[in-house]
C-alpha cells in the first residue's frame, strides 16, 4: 500500500513580484539575524523527540547559545518559529496565533518529518499539515527526529551562515571535502564515545 | 494468594453476576449484560484486582467494551499476568449504558473516551464533557467506528468554548495557561483557579497532540503499524513497540528467540535509565539549579549517544520487531554498553548525592505536590507517580515480561507522595536500571535474534504490556481478515496519571506548578496519540 | 554551594568545539538513504516497504534501442522520510543504502525530492511484499 502525495511546493503566491519581494524580506530577516536569533519553539502535535533533541542543543554540550541561538518563551519576543508535529487540527488555531503574533521580519522553520509532509501520520482525520500549507516555511529541517548537528545545520541554514548540502534531491560535496581537507576532527564521529572530561568519582 | 486462586475467586465473583466465563491462555472474560455491567466492575475493584485498561471495539451490530483488570499476583508466583475482562455489547441502535464511573472511578477517562470516539453514551457519568474531541468537531462524528474513514477529516463545526468549571467567589482569579507553553514543551491547556498566589483549583484540557494514530493502524499489516506505533511517543519509543510486539507474539504464539529476549531486557532499561537521569535533570530545572540541570542532562544524551550508537537512532527506533529483534549487538558493542553504563551511573550516583545534599532543593521538594495514597488507588495511577505515594504497582514483577521473570528488579518505593518522593524513586530507579543491564548482560545467551511469528489468526486477540519509564504501557490488539489489524488500543502510563495531576496543586503556589507537573513528568503524546 | 562549586569547576569545560560539531555520525546512524541508480532494477521493493509514501516508482519506458534497457522515473522525498530504513532493507541488489548524512536541511521544499530514472529489468512481481532480511549487527 503506497500513500500518494501530489507534488508539494511552497506557498501559492500571486505573482512572481510577489515572490520576489517575499525573497527579498527573508534574505533581509537572514542577514538581520545572522548573529542573533530568538527562536520559539512549538510542538504542534509532535511524538516529543523532537522536543527533546532541540533541548539537548540548549545543553552544555551542543551549547547552541554560544551561536548567538537562544530559545524564548513569547512569539512575541521571536525571530524564528520553529514548528514541530504534523500540525494536529486541535493546535492549528494556537498555532496561527502564535505566528500572527510575532513582530517582523520572521523566520519560520519546519523541524522533522511531521510538519514537513505528516510522515506516518499524514493521512490521519485529525491533521491539518504540511506546515506550508498554513504558513510560509524558511527551512526545511528533514528528521525524525532530526539529530542536534542535523537542526544546528538547518538554523544555521536559515541565517545564511551554512550551505545546504541537498540540492534537488542530490547530495552535494562539503567545501572541505571539495577542497580535499579534514574536517580537522580527524574523522571522529559526533558525539565521541568518552570525551576527555574529568568525571567527579 | 496465588494465580489459581486469585482466577479462582475471580471467577467465583463474575458468576455471581450472571456473566458467562470464556477463557484463554490470558484473559477470563466475563460477558455481562449493560444492567449488571457497573456491579460487575465494582465486585471486580472489591476483591483487589485494578482497571488496567478499557476497550471499546465497533464489533458491527454493536461496540463492545471491555473492562480490562489486573490480578496481583504475590511475589514468588511470578508468572506471565493474567488478566480479567468484564465485556458488555452496547447495541448501535440504543447507544446509553450504566457507566461504572460512580462505583469505579479509575474509568472515568475510558468512557468519556468511548463516547467521544465511538458514541456510546454512559449514562450517570459524573464528568459529560469531551474528552478526546474538542469541541469544533461535528456532532455526531465519532472517528473509531469502522463506517468512518479515517483518511478524510470532516469540516470544522461551530466552536463551542470549553465549559471549564471554575471556582467561583470574592477575589478569585482564573488565569489560563497553553496550550503551547513558555518552554520547549508538549501542548496542553491548564485553567488555574487563584486565590492571590494559591491555587485552588486546577483543571486540565488536553488532547491537543490528538493524532487519530489507533485509527491510522487499523487496516495495517502488524510490520507496517511498527513504524506508527514507534511514534505515538518520542522517550517511550521502545516501551509501547515492545508491548505491542508482545501483543503480536502472543497471538501468534510464538516467543522471540531467548538472546532477543535479553536483548529487549537491556534496552529497556536503558530506555528507563535516560528517562529518569533526564527526568531529574528536568526537576532540577523546576527550582532553577542549573548544575542538577546540566548535568542530567548531559548524562541523558550520554545515554542516548551510546543508544545511537548501538542501535542507530538516539530514541532506539527500529530496532524491536515482531518476533524479535532487527539488530544484534556484537562483542565489542556489549562491552562498550556495558562500559557506558557503569561509568554513567557512577557519575549520576555522584550527582544524586550531592542533589540531595543541597538543603534549598530538598526544602522545595519537600511537601510539595502531595498526592495521598488513596487517591492513587481510586484513581488508577500507574508508575513513579504510583509508587511514590506508596502504591506498590510495577509490571515487571506483577506480570513479568521479557527477561524480568528471571531478572526481577528491586521494587522502589516511597509513601510521602511528595516532589520529593519522585525524585528519590527515580534515583532509585535508575541505579537498579543499571545494575539489571549488568546482571543480564553477564548472562547473555547466544543465538538468533529473530524468529517469524507467521501468519496471524482472523480474530486473534492479546494483550502486550511493559513498565515505561513513565509506569504501565498496556496494548490491546486483535487482528482481522488477511491478518491486517483490526483495532490497536493504546492505554499509556500517562493516560492513568493525568488524572491525578490537578489534585496535587491544591493550595500550592502557581511558581510550585512546573515544580509538581515536572516531577510527574508525564507525556501528553502518549495520552492523546 | 560549596560542593556545587567544587563538583562544577571538577567537572571542567564539556562543551564540543564547533568543527566537532561538525563530524560525521558514528557508523550505522539511520541517516539520508542513498540511491545508486547503476544497482537498481526498478522492481518497486522499496516502494512498497516505505510507510510514507516518500519513493515513489513512475510507469516503465520502453528501452530507446534494441539493445538498450527499460527504464521508469524514480522519487525519493526525504521531507517525507522517516529514515526508518525499510527501503534499504527491501533493497536486493543493495541499490539503496541508508547513509550516515545527517544536514539534510533545505530552503526550498523541492531540494528535498531526488528524482532519477533507474533500470527496470526486474520481472516484476508488483504484488510480492518484501522479504525482511537478516537482523543486521552492531559490531
Amino acid at each position: 500500500m503506497s500513500i500518494q502525495r501530489s507534488d508539494v511546493g511552497p506557498m501559492e503566491t500571486a505573482g512572481d513580484e510577489i515572490e520576489r519581494t517575499g525573497e527579498a524580506l527573508r534574505a533581509a530577516a537572514r542577514r538581520l539575524f545572522r548573529r542573533s536569533l530568538h527562536i520559539r519553539q512549538v510542538d504542534a502535535g509532535s511524538c516529543n523527540a523532537c522536543e527533546f533533541e532541540v533541548n539537548t542543543l540548549t545543553g552544555p554540550l551542543y551549547d547552541v547559545q554560544r551561536f548567538g541561538i537562544d530559545i524564548v518563551a513569547s512569539p512575541r519576543h521571536a525571530d524564528m518559529l520553529l514548528v514541530t508535529g504534523p500540525i494536529t487540527r486541535h493546535l492549528r488555531g494556537a498555532l496561527l496565533d502564535a505566528y500572527a503574533v510575532m513582530p517582523e521580519p520572521r523566520l519560520v522553520a519546519a523541524m522533522g518529518v511531521c510538519p514537513i509532509h505528516g510522515g506516518v501520520f499524514a493521512t490521519s482525520y485529525a491533521v491539518e499539515g504540511p506546515l506550508d500549507r498554513l504558513l510560509p516555511v524558511d527551512v526545511y529541517i528533514p528528521g525524525c527526529p532530526p539529530r542536534p548537528q542535523a537542526i544546528l545545520h538547518g538554523l544555521l541554514l536559515a541565517l545564511g551562515r551554512a550551505e545546504a548540502r541537498l540540492v534537488d534531491g542530490v547530495w552535494q560535496p562539503s567545501r572541505s571535502e571539495r577542497a580535499a581537507d579534514p574536517a580537522g576532527t580527524g574523522g571522529a564521529t559526533f558525539p565521541p564515545q568518552a570525551v576527555g572530561r574529568r568525571d567527579v568519582s | 494468594m496465588t494465580v489459581e486462586a486469585t482466577q479462582t475467586a475471580l471467577t467465583r465473583v463474575l458468576q455471581a453476576h450472571g456473566a458467562s466465563i470464556t477463557t484463554t491462555a490470558q484473559e477470563i472474560t466475563a460477558a455481562v449484560s449493560r444492567s449488571a455491567l457497573p456491579q460487575a466492575c465494582a465486585a471486580m475493584a472489591a476483591s483487589g484486582a485494578s482497571l488496567l485498561t478499557m476497550v471499546a471495539t465497533d464489533d458491527g451490530a454493536d461496540v463492545t467494551l471491555r473492562y480490562v483488570f489486573a490480578l496481583p499476583a504475590d511475589p514468588p508466583e511470578r508468572r506471565a499476568g493474567v488478566f480479567a475482562t468484564v465485556a458488555c455489547a452496547v447495541p448501535l441502535a440504543d447507544l446509553e449504558f450504566p457507566s461504572v464511573t460512580p462505583l469505579v472511578p479509575a474509568a472515568h477517562w475510558y468512557e468519556r473516551e468511548a463516547r467521544d470516539l465511538f458514541g456510546v453514551v454512559p449514562v450517570g457519568h459524573p464528568d459529560p464533557r469531551r474528552l478526546v474531541l474538542h469541541d469544533d468537531w461535528p456532532r455526531g462524528y465519532h472517528p473509531l467506528r469502522k463506517s468512518v474513514d479515517g483518511h478524510s477529516a470532516p469540516p470544522r463545526g461551530e466552536t463551542r468554548p470549553f465549559p471549564f468549571r471554575p471556582v467561583h467567589g470574592h477575589g478569585i482569579s482564573e488565569v489560563p495557561v497553553g496550550p503551547i507553553h513558555a518552554g520547549i514543551i508538549e501542548p496542553g491547556h491548564f485553567r488555574f483557579s487563584m486565590i492571590g498566589e494559591r491555587v485552588i483549583h486546577l483543571e486540565a484540557r488536553l488532547f491537543y497532540v490528538h493524532r487519530g494514530i489507533e485509527k491510522l493502524c487499523e487496516g495495517l499489516p502488524v510490520e507496517r503499524a511498527l513504524e506508527i506505533v514507534e511514534r505515538i511517543c518520542g522517550v517511550c519509543t521502545l516501551s509501547h513497540a515492545t508491548a505491542y510486539c508482545q501483543a503480536v507474539e502472543a497471538i501468534a504464539g510464538t516467543e522471540p528467540p531467548p538472546r532477543a529476549v535479553a536483548l529487549r531486557t537491556v534496552l529497556l532499561e536503558l530506555e528507563r535509565l535516560y528517562n529518569h537521569i533526564g527526568d531529574v535533570g528536568n526537576i532540577c530545572a523546576g527550582v532553577g539549579l542549573a548544575v542538577g540541570t546540566m548535568t542530567g542532562a548531559r548524562l541523558k544524551d550520554e545515554v542516548q549517544a551510546l543508544g545511537e550508537r548501538l542501535t542507530g537512532s538516539r530514541y532506539l527506533r527500529g530496532v524491536v520487531r515482531p518476533g524479535g529483534l532487527r539488530r544484534d549487538l556484537g562483542a565489542a558493542a556489549v562491552s562498550d554498553l556495558r562500559a557506558s553504563v557503569d561509568r554513567i551511573a557512577r557519575t549520576f550516583g555522584d550527582l544524586s548525592a550531592l542533589l540531595q545534599g543541597t538543603p534549598s532543593l530538598m526544602d522545595r521538594m519537600e511537601a510539595t505536590g502531595v498526592l495521598p495514597r488513596q487517591a492513587a488507588l481510586d484513581l488508577g495511577a500507574v508508575g513513579v507517580t504510583a509508587r511514590a505515594s506508596g502504591v506498590e504497582r510495577d509490571m515487571r514483577l506483577a506480570h513479568p515480561y521479557a527477561a524480568y521473570g528471571a531478572y526481577p528488579p528491586r521494587l522502589v518505593a516511597e509513601t510521602a507522595g511528595d516532589v520529593r518522593a519522585r525524585f528519590l524513586v527515580r534515583v532509585r530507579e535508575a541505579h537498579e536500571s543499571a545494575r539489571l543491564i549488568g546482571a543480564v548482560l553477564a548472562d547473555l545467551p547466544s543465538g538468533g535474534v529473530w524468529a517469524s511469528v507467521g501468519t496471524l489468526p482472523d480474530g486473534g486477540q492479546a494483550l502486550g504490556w511493559t513498565e515505561s519509564p513513565r509506569g504501565e504501557h498496556v496494548h490491546w490488539l486483535r487482528i482481522g481478515g488477511g491478518g491486517v489489524i483490526d483495532r490497536l488500543r493504546v492505554r499509556a502510563a500517562s493516560y492513568c496519571n493525568w488524572p491525578v495531576v490537578p489534585l496535587t496543586v491544591r493550595a500550592a503556589m502557581l511558581p510550585d506548578f512546573p515544580l509538581i507537573n515536572k516531577s510527574f513528568e508525564l507525556c501528553y503524546s502518549c495520552l492523546d496519540r | 554551594m560549596w560542593r556545587i562549586i567544587t563538583w562544577a569547576w571538577r567537572t571542567g569545560v564539556i562543551t564540543a568545539a564547533p568543527r566537532a560539531l561538525e563530524g560525521p555520525a558514528p557508523a550505522g546512524t539511520k541517516g539520508r538513504p542513498a540511491l545508486d541508480p547503476e544497482r537498481c532494477i526498478g522492481d518497486g521493493a522499496c516502494e512498497r516497504a516505505c510507510p510514507t509514501g516518500a519513493i515513489a516508482l513512475g510507469p516503465v519506458a520502453p528501452p530507446e534501442h534494441a539493445a538498450g534497457l527499460a527504464r521508469r522515473p524514480f522519487r525519493l522525498d526525504y521531507g517525507a522520510c522517516i529514515f526508518c530504513g525499510r527501503c534499504a532493507e527491501a533493497c536486493g541488489p543493495a541499490a539503496l543504502r541508508m547513509t550516515e548524512d545527517y544536514a539534510l536541511s533545505t530552503r526550498r521544499r523541492e531540494d528535498l525530492v531526488l528524482r532519477a530514472t533507474v533500470p527496470a529489468v526486474a520481472g516484476g512481481g508488483a504484488d510480492a511484499r518484501p522479504a525482511p532480511r537478516a537482523a543486521e549487527e552492531t559490531k
